[in-house]
This record gives structure tokens, sequence and C-alpha cells, in this order.
């Protein structure tokens, strides 16, 4: 008796235990997603958030009326050959003070024509409170 | 020179053959031997910094232009002026309202155009840029000149966007692709930045993987509309470019007129590549289409980046190659126009920098882009022998340095300053491409006073040191002038002066009677030749001259010279005669009334080539020439000749037509011997030399052509009348100082020299002593 009692307390307690570290979706405030030839966006982190010194200079380049939405995050998906590469957002999942920020890589279907400049895809979002998340880009 | 191999790769374009298959006529023909000039940057004031990219919002330097030497053709004036540019691509720089949206297209909107219906994405009349990649492909073809930021390679063409991918890139539908196309046709040159991403081996294959309406499409603008199409390689470093780009090496209906381009990495840029002028590595190489291939710069390009502002990019594609192509056929293009665009693209290709780097064809086909080559001149240039067709087989050619015209002084003023700041056209024997060069280039101007030189002059004072032998037999006279071993002149008179044979020397029984005067009357260089026939143009060298004298009251006069290009015939009547005793005391009068021939010259003005004249040109003059002792010492004379020469046309010549040129020159004089001391003499002479008093001719001279070959002539009407009259004041003295010395003096005052008012006076002063030991 006191056996079940002691195996259904702890099923009971380890549920409790996965419910509490259970990822919460993020909806982003706002989303754009495209890609860009210019070379501005090469860079060896797949992200820049609005704290680094060069954030709106290239939110800029990407667009000149990006400056004003409040745009906090900038993703990028790095150096494709050719226009038809473009980033889908999965989902943004929130699990601690993490920000799990999941991509799709999109590339065009076979024999698909294309423009023939290099290109970087990449999104913007507006994420509330981003500052105080760490974040991971998948 | 170029290789064999590349020559035949040239002449194996079908349509460059028909093309070029009527070079002939008198011509050198047509593409046998040609030189591609060095890709020299020249047109250093043009090298701005707006040239380089490094504009205030640019503010990066690349140097796409320079390596392709397009300053040097800016230099020439080729600036895409006039030229439509389709770009076949993401759209341009416009709001979704249609509001021009970057300012680095706005200073000549007119020339940035969005054709009604031009958004195939949409199916509307906006083919805004959703992307950037259009507008970045138009900048460089288009971006404005003069604004501090960067500007196009073709920054004067006209510019028409037609979009066909939307904001991802993603494509339209192969129908509506072909319908871009075949709307694209109204331009000259179709910029395709854009193909599959796929390889092609067959015409077959390669309509499949384009599509077969958007394949339909190019032989549309290619085959039927004859324009021309630009296909970036593609951007996966594969050995061939892809699928649209390679067609042309399977379908005749595309070659000639398709041109595949791949990238090479610029030399001097801010961005990240190599820097070293090679193949950018992820282009596809020219491969198996090299002969329809060209390389660009693509890598670390500089263009206007979006549709919002001004903002700059650096980037890399093949996409960036095609456009530094097609802008580069728009500079060829405008440059020449008489050539058709078959034989841009052949030109294009043909004067691409291919030493090297650049040699390996495998990878650069053609090789580098070399516009200062391109809008050179590739083979001898030529004039067309008067015909209207450039590829007529009937027609005739001059090579370019046998044209010319010596102009006679009588006249030059004038031509000259009729001819200033015209044109004409000179064509290439390489594919007849249209020059231009000044008409005056092909006229050299006839001078008096350009003989009236310190060497001159001294040789009109310097005694004569021709030894002179005369003898004397039952049938006449014979004198011999001899310099040294040379026979300058002699002559023969008949006994009884019936007949009189001259070599050099004049047989004209007035002239030779005031030959004792000949020092002061007869021996100039400077156009006072006083009392000689002004129409028989002595002094070949070898002139020959022939009277027949009836007595002292008639006689006639024949000249010729040693070409034949001369025969005259005077007539002379000597109403007046010192040794006729009634008449004593009136002197010696002589009117002249005389023709002359000459041949493929008139007025002693040579021609050849394109300016030639006929056989028979003709001059119908007169002239009056009197001579009278007043008193023991002194001695008038006087002398005034009138002539009207017509202009014999030659076949083929650009002297079109004339109106008779009536000319004239007049002399009168005083000398006086015994001048204050025995021994002393001195004259005083008024003298004009022979000028045009009337007349015109008319020049007609290429001055345009276009591109279905066919040449436009203008007229070009020459008032032969100078300007002002030139009067030579002349004062000659001579002294005997002992039988071995001699002294002699000249002052002589030319107004209006060369009878042109704008020439400033001039005043000699010789003075010669000479002491023989």
């Amino acid at each position: 008796m006191l056996n079940k009692f002691v195996i259904i307390s702890s099923l009971f307690l380890f549920s409790c235990s996965s419910y509490l570290i259970q990822a919460e979706e993020i909806i982003p405030e706002e989303l754009y997603c495209g890609n860009t030839s210019g070379q501005f966006l090469k860079s060896d982190k797949n992200y820049i958030t609005a704290d680094s010194k060069n954030f709106k200079d290239k939110l800029a380049k990407i667009d000149s009326n990006f400056i004003n939405k409040g745009y906090n995050l900038i993703v990028i998906s790095g150096l494709k050959p050719t226009g038809g590469f473009s980033l889908k957002l999965k989902n943004i999942n929130k699990k601690k003070d993490i920000l799990h920020i999941n991509f799709i890589d999109i590339k065009p279907a076979d024999n698909s024509k294309v423009t023939m400049a290099t290109t970087y895809p990449y999104c913007v979002l507006r994420i509330e409170n981003l500052e105080k998340f760490k974040i991971s880009i998948k | 020179m170029k290789s064999i191999s590349k020559i035949l790769a040239i002449l194996s374009l079908p349509l460059l053959l028909s093309a070029c298959g009527g070079g002939g006529g008198g011509g050198s023909g047509g593409a046998a031997s040609y030189t591609v000039t060095a890709c020299s940057d020249t047109g250093t004031s043009f090298q701005t910094d707006e040239y380089n990219t490094i504009g205030s919002n640019s503010g990066q330097t690349s140097n796409q232009l320079s390596l392709v030497c397009a300053s040097s053709a800016y230099a020439r004036g080729a600036t895409g002026d006039g030229i439509k540019i389709a770009v076949v691509d993401t759209g341009g720089p416009w709001d979704a309202s249609g509001s021009l949206s970057n300012n680095e297209f706005n200073s000549t909107a007119s020339d940035i155009v969005k054709p009604s219906n031009s958004d195939y994405v949409n199916s509307d009349s906006v083919p805004n840029d959703d992307n950037g990649h259009g507008s970045g492909v138009g900048c460089l073809i288009r971006c404005d000149k003069g604004d501090g930021d960067m500007h196009g390679i073709a920054y004067n063409s006209i510019v028409s966007w037609y979009k066909i991918f939307n904001a991802s890139g993603v494509i339209a539908s192969d129908s509506n692709v072909a319908s871009a196309l075949n709307a694209a046709d109204s331009n000259d040159i179709i910029n395709n930045s854009w193909g599959s991403n796929s390889d092609c081996t067959s015409i077959s294959t390669c309509t499949s993987v384009v599509g077969a309406n958007t394949y339909a499409a190019m032989k549309t603008a290619t085959d039927t509309n004859g324009k021309i199409l630009v296909w970036a390689a593609g951007n996966s470093g594969g050995a061939h470019p892809y699928a649209e780009a390679k067609s042309v090496l399977y379908d005749t209906a595309l070659q000639g007129l398709s041109v595949a381009v791949v990238a090479i990495n610029a030399t001097n840029a801010d961005g990240s590549g190599a820097k070293d002028g090679k193949i950018w590595s992820s282009s596809n190489r020219c491969g198996d289409a090299a002969a329809y291939c060209i390389a660009a710069p693509g890598a670390d390009i500089t263009f206007v980046g979006n549709e919002n502002g001004q903002t700059f990019y650096v980037g890399s594609g093949t996409s960036y190659a095609a456009p530094l192509v097609s802008g580069g056929l728009a500079l060829i293009k405008q440059e020449f126009s008489s050539l058709t665009n078959t034989q841009v693209v052949t030109r294009l290709l043909t004067t691409a920098l291919d030493t090297g780097e650049y040699s390996q064809t495998a990878i650069y086909g053609h090789g580098l882009m070399n516009l200062n080559a391109a809008t050179a001149a590739v083979a001898d240039l030529r004039l067309l022998g008067g015909g209207t067709l450039l590829d007529d087989p009937n027609a005739s050619y001059y090579d370019l340095a046998n044209n010319t015209f010596s102009s006679s002084a009588a006249f030059s003023n004038a031509l000259s300053s009729a001819l200033a700041g015209h044109t004409m056209e000179i064509y290439d024997s390489f594919d007849g491409a249209n020059f231009k060069t000044n008409v005056s280039s092909f006229f050299t101007s006839g001078s008096y006073t350009s003989q009236n030189t310190i060497e001159n002059h001294m040789a009109r004072l310097q005694p004569k040191t021709m030894e002179k032998v005369k003898t004397k037999n039952l049938y006449g006279n014979f004198t011999v002038e001899t310099d040294g071993n040379y026979i300058e002149s002699s002559m023969f008179q008949s006994a009884g002066d019936f007949l009189a044979l001259g070599f050099n020397q004049s047989t004209n029984s007035f002239e030779n009677a005031v030959d004792p005067l000949s020092g002061f009357f007869n021996d100039s260089n400077f156009g006072n030749n006083y009392l000689v026939n002004p129409y028989f143009h002595a002094g070949s060298g070898q002139d020959y001259f022939m009277s027949f004298n009836s007595n002292s009251s008639f006689g006639i006069d024949t000249f010729t010279n040693a070409n034949g290009n001369d025969l005259g015939l005077a007539f002379n009547l000597n109403p007046l005669s010192s040794t006729s005793g009634d008449t004593k005391n009136a002197g010696d009068l002589q009117i002249v009334l005389g023709t002359n021939y000459e041949q493929n010259k008139f007025l002693n003005s040579s021609s050849t080539g394109a300016f030639a004249t006929g056989d028979m040109s003709n001059t119908n003059f007169t002239g009056v020439k009197y001579k009278k002792n007043l008193g023991d010492d002194f001695t008038f004379v006087g002398s005034g000749f009138a002539g009207y020469t017509y202009i014999d046309k030659a076949s083929n010549s650009y002297i079109d037509k004339s109106t008779p040129l009536l000319t004239s020159t007049f002399t009168l004089g005083l000398a006086k011997a015994n001048f204050i001391k025995k021994d002393q003499r001195i004259g005083f002479f008024i003298n004009q030399p022979q000028r045009v008093e009337d007349g015109s001719l008319n020049l007609r001279v290429p001055t345009s052509s276009d591109s279905d070959r066919t040449v436009t002539y203008s007229n070009l009407n020459v008032d032969l009348e100078p300007d002002a009259r030139q009067i030579n004041f002349d004062i000659i003295f001579q002294k005997t100082v002992t039988e071995t010395s001699n002294l002699s003096a000249n002052l002589t005052h030319v107004q209006n020299g060369d009878h042109s008012n704008s020439s400033k006076n001039q005043n000699f002063i010789s003075l010669f002593y000479k002491k023989t030991f």
C-alpha cells in the first residue's frame, strides 16, 4: 500500500515538474521576411539585436521605412548564390530566459528561374521584451 | 593582332557573314585583319568620384567602370545617349503608387520608363521593385551622373523596367515572362540578370528548361525583331552558362544577337572578394558557349540597393556583370549608328581583352569587355566613294590616306573658313562603323605668305649663280642655264624668232623682252610673279613651253609639263611694240587670250580620292601686259589677268558641283636705272596675287548613317571668295659695287596675307652683299 502511494505521489510530482518547464510559444508583434543582395548582412552571427551598434544602419539598408517600426531583431540566413532563397519563421518558444527562434530555410525549386545575384535572406522581427532573453536561433 | 582561332570564331557567326559579305568595291574588303586597342582607361576628365563610385551616399570604392575602360568611350562621346535598354527583372525604382522612389534615377525622369502594363506579376502598369534586384541592375546601367553618387555605365541611355519577379524572387508564369520579353522588344537591348538554375544540351532540352513560351519570345526578340539579348551566365560556378544563356549555342535564331556574361572580381573594391580581376568563384564559365560569351566585373560591385532612399550596396553575381555589358553595347550602338545590332554584338566580342588571364576562352569566352577598343577603329578607316549603301557590293572605298585636297592660296582662306567646324563620316573597314572627322582634315591650305621666308628673300636678291651658255648658228639661238651638272633651263629661238622652245623657261615674247628686269619682276617665290601668265602653272621643274610668232604682232604660246597635268594655249596680240618705228613711244603692249586644261586639279589645286576633280578642269583667261620706258632711266610695267575656271567633276567625288570661278591678278611697277648713282637701280611695285573674285563649289559629304547601312550625305556649299585682298608693296634696290661685288636690298610689306583679313601685316627688310674672289 505504501509502495503504491510512493509511486502515485512520484508520478504526480513528476507531472507537476514537467508542466512547470514546458515552453511557451511567442508570437512576434511584427515580422517581415525577404532577401537582400547587399553584403552588409554578411555576419558571423545569424542574428543582430537592437542593442548592437550597427543595428539601425543595417535595418535602414534593408528598408529605410523599417527604422520607425520598432523592429528589434534581424535574423540572417547567410550568403546564397542567387535569388529565390528565403527564410520562414517556424515558431518562437520561450523556455526560462531563452527564446528559441526556429526558421525554415526555403530553397528555390530545381530548374526554377532566379535572379543571378548573391542574396542574404533575412527576417526582421519585433518581439516584446526581447532584451530580457537570451536568443537561440535554428 | 588577334588569334586566327578567334577570327574564325567570329566569322562563324552566320549573321556576321551576311553582314560583312558586301564590304567590297574598291576598298580593302571585310574583316580579314584587325587590331584591337589595349584597354587603356584614358578619359581622365570622366574619371570622377562618381565614376569610381565614391559618392557621398555610395561611400565605397569600386572600379567596375575603369576595368572595362568606360571613360575612354565617354571621351569619344559614347554615353548610351538615346539607346533603349530593357531591364526584365524585379521591377524598377518606383513605389507601389508609381512615384519615383529613388533619387539616383531622377535627374532625367523621361529616361526612366515604366511602360504600360509592365508589371507581369501584379498585372498593372507600375513595375515597382519590392525586391531591390531590378533597381540595382538598372543602376549599373543608368544611375544618374552629376548628383555626387555613382553613375551607371550608360548614364544617358533610356531604361525601361519589366517586372517578372515578386518580392520573394518568385517568377511570373512562362506565358507572362514571354509577354514581358515580347513587350521589351520595343527596346534595343534586353538585359536579363536571371535564368534557370539548369544546363541544357540541345534546342529541345533548352526549350524545356527555359519554358516553351519564354523560349519562343527569345527567338522572336532576336530572329524576328533583331534585338540584343544579354544573359547572366549563372552563379553556380558551373562550366557552362545556364540554359537561357546557353541556348545560343544550339539555335541559329539566337546567334549573333544573344550574349552570355560571366563575372570577374573587381580589383579595387570595398567588398570582401578576391580583388584579382579573375573569374568570380561562383560565376558560371563560358564553356561551350565561349563564342557567344564575354566577361565583365560582377563581384564586389557597387550599386543602389533598394527602392527606398539612396542606399548603396556592394554585391556579387553575374546579375551585375550583365548590365555592364548591356550598357557597353549601348555605348557602341550610340557611337556607331551605322552598325546593325548584330555588328554591335560582334564589335563588343571582337574587341574584348583576350590576353593573359583572359585568353582562357573556356572561362572568359572572348575575354574582358574593353570599351576603349570597342569605340575605336578596329581596322583601317576609309571613305565611301559616293555610294549610299555601306554593304553595296558595287560600293567603292578610298583608303583614308588617299584623300587629299591641296588648295591654291587664291581661295584657301575662304575654303578654310567655310570648312571650319564641319564634320563628315569615315568608316571602319572591319564593319563599316562610322567615325566623325573634320572635313578640313583632308585639306591643305596653300599660302603665299608662308613663302615670305628669309631664305626666299635672300634667294631673290642673290645674283644668279647659274652658268649661262649661249650658242648661235644658222638655225637660231640656243641658251642653256646650268647649275652644277643640272640643266636648270634652256631655250631655243629659231632664226627670225618664228619658233621658240623652252624648258623651264617661258617662251612668251613679252616676258622675255623684259628679261633684263627679271631681277625685279619675274623671280619671286611669294605670289608676285609680276608679268608672268598666272594660268600657266609653271614650277614643276619640268615645264615645257613652245611659241609660234608669226610676226611682231601675233603669237601663240603653249605650255605643258612632264606629267602632262597641264595643257595651255594662249594667243598673244601685240598691238604696240617699242621696236616698231611708228609706235616707238607707245611702249609694249600684249593682250593675251588663252585657255588651260588641268588634269585632276584646278587653279593648281590638286586633289585625290574622294575629293578628286576630273581630268579636264578648264580655265579661260585673258590678260594685258604693258611696259613703257619713260625717258632713259624709268620703266613702267603693268599687267592684269582674269580668268574663268570650270571645275570638271570626277565620278564619286565629294566635290559635287561648282560655279565658274572668276579669278584676278594684277601688278603695277616702276623701275629706275642710275638711281642717284650710276649702276644703282630701284624698283617700286604693287601686286595682287591671284585671287578668286567669285565662285563656289558644293561639297557633298557623308554625315550620318543608319543601322540599315544607309548613308546620308549633306551639302556643304563653299563660297571660295576670300574675305580680303592681299596686296604686296615692294621696293627693291640693286647696286653694282664693283665688277665682282653686288649689293641688294629689299623692303616688302604684305597686307591681308593670303587674302585674309585676319592676317597680320608682314614687313620684311633684306640686305644682301656678295663679293666674288
